[in-house]
């Protein structure tokens, strides 16, 4: 009863990925007629009735399984026990999906976010530059010695600086 | 037709009422109500005067209404106020989200009560503001002018990284919005003003539209966000309290698409022609590369991040397609993200307000304790992957659709990020709700109390009537995008007929 | 009125005479009562001031000219001597505390204030070399003195005596320029330098350089700011006030004045020299401010970089460029008297507290202080829609109109750099832990500071009018 249990409990996940895989696949095939434009109106209201209808079927089999005939499902699995092994692991396409979509997806999304994200844009974008920043503000500081003829030498390197500038004519006459 | 200026009365309401609580002084459990219900009272007054704005538009009209202009600065710049069909249902969903807002903090918020209600009246005024100013100074005014409540909402009430964050929230958005002031600065001396809906037809010169609209991107490219500049997001999101998240998410994103609509656009058409495959490259790249990413978080408002950085990448992609649906629908997503995606932190601030945490591997099997807030949850999950019904839909499948018309690939790898937001919006949804009920801490969670209920369901309510029913945002804008796609489309045209002659 | 001596018209010189006039009566008046006085002394110099003010004001509009073209007398220099005589007034309202104490009582202090406010109104007013460097060693010396006003201080006395040194220094540089300016244009008339001074030579140029790395150092400009944070720090609190205010508005006044009434024929050269300058100064300003510890040090930095903002309009070389200044020196005024009445506010148990840490949790001990100084601190970072704002919008907007494209550029990006400064201050008052109570504020302090706070929150409703008064300034001097 128990394995039954987990077949129920996987049942609104499934249909969730179902119901929007079907609306994704219709929104493909609708860029493919761009010209459709005055009917996509009507279009996705019909097409979203579809999980509903695929919930009521899926209803009215559990509502004959489990409630009908309670016996049903145990006496299939006791006669098929591949098939109901296979049933059980919802035809392994979790498996299948796992490895094939989901923990590339994952990988990829894992890297972008510590990689990207985290190194790349924030480590050369704010976080780096805040970071040259006060390495600057560091050196400018330093340049505060407080020693008067320091001062005087810096003041008087300006203006030597700005002569120079001028003399050799880089200034334009 | 007015008598009174009621755009100015809508846009300085909360300022008064900012007043009126700083007034009403001390900060014993009296005070705290007093300020409480001042600041709710005026998001509501301001809704309702909102309201009026809307039942008097005219949505034929095309051009701008409610105008009042006032000297201000100097000749060519004005205190010039207005809106029309692009502009409107943004100030409607600010003025709208507000009172949530209020609601949502009164009581997840008990220490400088005061000074909190103030910042986000404040804001208000300014987010108001910014969306109907009808001159570049004074637009930049309030579009600046935003960052300082901000700052300290995400400062003061934020969580333990808070100093990072709204550092990173403040300087990140400045840094792009002084080019922007460099650019409108190089406008006021081409055109002589800084009137906007001069400038709309005073042309530019080629060059100066290059660089102006680099300028003007790098400001709303920051605060949409785009990629690659989107890291401010997350973390100004987490760490901030829950209606800041909202306010973020639903209002101040907002900004950039609204600046590419009112600015880039209409003043810049060839270089906006010019730079669509950059807009279109890096919006694609956003979409898959954040959805990616927000597969992989673990905290929930980090995920709803991200998810908005994907969503305003169809924003961006719509406007930028230049087609009458991609612009349209550009400005129907952003309404309906405003509204979805400010649900969803109000949802994750429910669960955060009764367990503080908002690690998604504490929670689990909500189902089973809160039938309401998973029904609630349920409805913003689906809305946010786009599920027909949803507002969601209506937008993305617009933006979709004039996107194609122009770029096919964009329109390719765009849905492509479609499928992943129901991976992960699904997966946060079934961690969080499915599941059995195994956490001790998390089985005495209450299910939603009566306050929550007047915050969530009218968003239920609008995400599910606009999903079923666009009619009354599209109509209202649908004069003005279209004004606005046929000035662009006959510049560009023009362009390419003038170099066809050469 | 129609005073005449040995030819020259004396009504334009009205309100110099009776600031010197009353400046002498009241140094009379401690002289033979003591230092008792200097209460007394004091409010009589605040009320001279005002009444100085007002002449000023009311001098009849447009262009006067006496003593053969030395002393002018327009538009532009009614504005910033009106705007001088606010900053010392103010100062000198912020200073009754620190010489209250027994231990300070020196009536000196407001009399030296008064005469180097004489000397920044002459310079203010300078047509030539010659009243230039009359103004701008009047003013110079008497702030030498103040620096070192808290004689048993060491720190005090250091200021002093570096400022002087380094004073001197400049002072003959910008004597050596002006002989130089002298000797290859024969004259010393700014109007006389400018008929003569159209195409640039090596020499005239030389003399130019000497004469602005001269003005340059009163202004704080890089390379010549290095006295500025020792003497900010060193000097006591309300004479800091003084340096960042009035002298830095008679210094930029001649400044403008020097640019474009003496070298308007060669303004691509000095550009240059001033496009260096600004740069440097915002550069160096927003970098070094962001490693500071102390207020006032930061204030400092914090003034090396407006000063270099204010630059950037000067740079352009244009009537917007003038206009831009004035903005900027009216702003930069209002926002530097507020925030040191809020340095000046910070005390507990009596004594002055000048450590940023100090400001940690000022929201909640005194949150009317803390509110007033974070809207000061985004002013100053040049946040919309406060005041701040229009000042670099207004320099901006004529480096722009002037093609200064790097120049703008560079400008706006340091204000990124230097907003973050900024924050942090307000972040320690709105985000950290209290540091315990302040103590109660003075009425004068609150006083100053709500007039400068409101001007500055509220200055978007009435920059019309400033505008237009700042406009017709810099018209005048064209």
């Amino acid at each position: 009863m128990l394995a039954v249990g987990s077949f129920v409990a996987g049942l609104p996940f499934k249909e969730l990925f179902a119901g929007h895989g079907v609306e994704e696949f219709f929104r493909e095939s609708v860029k493919m007629n761009p010209h459709i434009i005055e009917e996509m109106h009507h279009i996705p209201q019909t097409i979203a009735f579809l999980p509903t209808v695929m919930m009521v079927l899926g209803f009215l089999v559990s509502y004959l399984f489990y409630i009908r005939r309670p016996y049903l499902p145990v006496e299939l699995a006791n006669t098929q026990p591949m098939l109901y092994q296979f049933l059980l692991n919802k035809w392994y396409f979790d498996e299948l999906y796992d490895v094939i979509f989901v923990r590339p997806a994952k990988w990829l999304g894992y890297q972008l976010w510590k990689k990207g994200d985290g190194f790349v844009i924030d480590g050369f974008g704010p976080d780096g530059v805040s970071a040259r920043v006060l390495d600057v503000t560091r050196n400018v500081v330093k340049i505060q010695t407080g020693y008067l003829y320091h001062y005087a030498f810096a003041m008087l390197i300006g203006a030597a600086g700005l002569i120079t500038w001028f003399m050799f004519g880089f200034g334009g006459q | 037709m007015t008598t009174w200026p009621i755009l100015s009365v809508t846009t300085f309401l909360p300022l008064v009422g900012a007043l009126i609580v700083y007034l009403s002084r001390g900060d014993d459990e009296a005070a705290k109500r007093n300020s409480r219900w001042i600041a709710l009272w005026t998001t509501l007054i301001t809704f309702a005067v909102s309201v009026v704005l809307v039942m008097r538009f005219d949505p034929s009209n095309p051009d701008f209404q409610f105008v009042e202009k006032a000297n201000w600065l100097a000749t060519g710049i004005t205190y010039h106020m207005g809106v029309d069909g692009i502009s409107l249902p943004l100030v409607i969903l600010t003025t709208a989200v507000m009172p949530f807002c209020i609601i949502a903090s009164w009581k997840s918020v008990t220490n400088r009560v005061r000074e909190y209600m103030m910042a986000f009246l404040i804001l208000e005024t300014l987010m108001i503001g910014t969306f109907s100013a009808l001159d570049l100074v004074l637009f930049y005014l309030f579009f600046e002018g935003g960052l300082i409540p901000m700052f300290l909402i995400i400062g003061v009430w934020g969580g333990p990284r808070r100093v990072y964050a709204s550092f990173k929230f403040f300087l990140y958005t400045l840094l792009g919005s002084v080019l922007m002031l460099l650019a409108i600065m190089a406008l006021y001396w081409n055109g002589g003003t800084t009137d906007i809906p001069t400038l709309m037809h005073t042309a530019v010169p080629r060059n100066l539209q290059t660089w102006a609209w680099l300028a003007f991107f790098a400001s709303f490219a920051v605060k949409m966000p785009m990629w690659p500049v989107h890291t401010w997001l997350p973390d100004a999101h987490v760490e901030a309290p829950t209606a800041g998240s909202v306010v973020l998410a639903a209002i101040l994103l907002k900004m950039g698409g609204y600046g590419f609509l009112r600015f880039s656009l209409p003043m810049f058409p060839l270089a906006s022609h010019d730079f669509a495959p950059l807009v279109f490259t890096l919006s694609a790249i956003a979409i898959i590369y954040t959805s990616l990413v927000a597969l992989m978080q673990e905290d929930m408002k980090k995920l709803i991040a991200y998810s908005s950085v994907a969503h305003m990448g169809f924003v961006t992609m719509g406007i930028f397609a230049g087609t009458m649906q991609g612009v349209a629908g550009g400005v129907f997503q952003m309404i309906s993200h405003g509204i979805v995606s400010g649900a969803l932190f109000l949802c994750v601030g429910v669960v955060y307000d009764r367990l503080h945490t908002r690690e998604i591997a504490a929670y689990g099997g909500l189902v089973n304790r809160m039938p309401l807030y998973a029904m609630t949850f349920m409805v913003f999950t689906m809305a946010n992957v786009g599920l027909p019904g949803t507002s969601g839909f209506v937008g993305e499948f617009m933006t979709l659709l004039g996107t194609f018309k122009v770029s096919i690939p964009t329109a390719f790898f765009a849905s492509f990020g479609v499928i992943l937001s129901a991976g992960y919006a699904l997966w946060l949804y079934r961690k969080v709700v499915f599941g059995a009920l195994v956490k001790p801490q998390l089985a005495s969670m209450k299910d939603l109390t009566f306050r929550e209920c007047l915050t969530l369901f009218p968003m239920i309510a609008l995400t599910i009537l606009f999903g079923v029913w666009p009619k009354p945002v599209l109509d209202m804008s649908a004069a003005s995008v279209q004004q606005l796609v046929n000035n662009y489309n006959s510049a560009v045209t023009a362009v390419k007929a003038a170099a066809l002659l050469q | 009125m129609n005073f005449v001596i040995a030819g020259y018209q004396l009504a334009p010189v009205l309100p110099e005479l009776v600031l010197a006039v009353g400046a002498m009566a009241l140094l009379m008046l401690g002289a033979f009562r003591g230092q008792g006085t200097t209460g007394t002394v004091t409010s009589l110099a605040v009320v001279l001031l005002i009444v100085v003010g007002v002449l000023v004001y009311m001098q009849p509009a447009g262009k006067h000219v006496t003593f053969g073209g030395s002393f002018i007398v327009d538009d532009f220099a009614r504005f910033m001597k009106i705007l001088a005589l606010i900053g010392s007034a103010v100062t000198l309202v912020l200073s009754t505390e620190f010489l209250s104490d027994p231990s300070r009582r020196i009536f000196e202090y407001a009399i030296l204030v008064l005469l180097s406010t004489l000397g920044m109104m002459v310079l203010i007013s300078a047509g030539d070399l010659i009243s230039l460097y009359l103004g701008l060693e009047l003013m110079s010396l008497a702030l030498y003195v103040v620096a070192a006003s808290n004689r048993d201080n060491a720190k005090s006395t250091e200021a002093g005596l570096k400022y002087f040194v380094l004073g001197a220094l400049s002072s003959g540089m910008l004597l050596y320029g002006a002989s130089l300016v002298y000797g290859f244009t024969g004259t010393v008339s700014f109007t006389g330098i400018a008929a003569v001074a159209t195409v640039s030579n090596v020499g005239l140029v030389f003399g130019l350089v000497f004469l602005l790395v001269g003005l340059c150092f009163k202004v704080s400009a890089v390379p010549f700011h290095m006295w500025t944070p020792d003497v900010y720090e060193g000097a006591p609190t309300p004479v800091t006030a003084f340096f960042a205010s009035a002298p830095k508005v008679a210094a930029l006044a001649v400044f403008t004045r020097v640019t474009l009434t003496a070298f308007p024929g060669i303004v691509s050269q000095w550009q240059q020299i001033l496009v260096f300058v600004s740069i440097a100064s915002m550069a160096l300003g927003s970098f070094a401010a962001i490693g500071q510890t102390n207020i006032k040090r930061l204030m400092a930095y914090s003034s090396i970089g407006h000063m270099g903002f204010a630059l950037v309009g000067l740079a352009s070389g244009t009537v917007e460029g003038a206009q831009g200044v004035l903005m900027y020196i009216v702003i930069y005024v209002a926002m530097t008297l507020g925030s040191f009445a809020i340095i000046l506010a910070m005390k507990r148990n009596g004594q002055a507290v000048e450590q940023i840490s100090d400001f940690a949790g000022l929201s909640r001990t005194n949150p009317l202080l803390a509110f007033m100084f974070a809207m000061l601190l985004f002013s100053l970072a040049g946040i919309p829609p406060l005041a701040g704002f229009f000042a670099k919008w207004y320099v901006f907007v004529a480096a722009i109109k002037a093609n200064l494209f790097t120049l703008a550029v560079v400008g706006v990006l340091t204000s990124v750099v230097g907003a973050y400064y900024y924050l942090a201050i307000v972040k320690t008052m709105y985000f950290d832990e209290p540091a315990g109570k302040v103590d109660p504020v003075r009425i004068e302090v609150r006083t100053v500071l709500a007039v400068a706070g409101l001007f500055n929150i509220l200055f978007a409703l009435f920059a019309g009018p400033v505008v237009s008064v700042a406009s017709a300034a810099a018209k005048s001097l064209f």
